[in-house]
């Protein structure tokens, strides 16, 4: 799966969790470009994301995710 | 092999209060009073780090209930007020926060944050999300 499939299905999970339909994403895209996502909708999406994958992340992992690009690196990673 | 990290009811995690998001303490508190008696409601303390003020309801022997309300528009508490939740938390004393930390991760949990509160006289206290998605937060007994 590449990264731009990756990020077109995390679209809506961003929409729904974030409770904003405008919500576009790219590999560049951080907390910061988006006024609704704070620490605690962070971790909502991270099991949300999970649960659609079928995958698991680290606490680790995920603290180190720079960006919305990155997590998805890592998507792709585990999903082989 | 986590059995020192248990208190003497064989419990991990101790049951303290539970979380509930309010626009106003001040108002809210009214209602709590009528319930639960003057001498049950603690005073308000502002949680700088967390961007909120909290105020602990004594409902049972060693049980609260934590009214918490937004310091400021930028809190996240106000995201959840909007869309009408307010029991969002429990919150459980522990006996080590780092150890009990890395046991949780290992059954799944995910670490979202780690302070000290003035609620609980700086006490390190951490936010932590279970696999269902359910908030906890756990308070250091020492």
């Amino acid at each position: 799966m590449t990264i731009e499939e990756i990020i077109n299905q995390i679209i809506p999970l961003f929409r729904d969790i974030l409770d904003n339909d405008a919500i576009v994403l790219s590999p560049n895209t951080t907390a910061k470009d988006i006024e609704e996502w704070d620490s605690l909708n962070n971790i909502q999406l991270v099991v949300a994301v999970e649960k659609h994958f079928k995958i698991r992340f680290t606490s680790a992992e995920i603290q180190n995710f720079k960006n919305v690009g990155e997590m998805c690196d890592s998507i792709s990673k585990k999903l082989g | 092999m986590i059995a020192y990290l248990k208190n003497l009811d064989n419990m991990l995690l101790e049951f303290h209060h539970t979380g509930c998001a309010v626009k106003s303490i001040d108002e809210s508190i009214v209602h709590y009073r009528e319930l639960f008696g003057p001498e049950n409601i603690e005073k308000k303390i502002l949680i700088s780090s967390q961007s909120v003020y909290v105020c602990f309801i004594k409902i049972a022997p060693d049980r609260y209930l934590e009214l918490i309300e937004p310091s400021n528009e930028t809190s996240s508490l106000n995201r959840m007020l909007k869309k009408n939740i307010n029991y969002y938390h429990i919150g459980y004393w522990v006996n080590n926060m780092e150890a009990t930390i890395a046991h949780l991760e290992s059954i799944n949990c995910k670490h979202i944050s780690t302070f000290n509160s003035e609620a609980f006289n700086d006490r390190k206290c951490a936010f932590m999300c279970l696999p269902d998605g359910c908030l906890i937060e756990l308070i250091e007994r020492a």
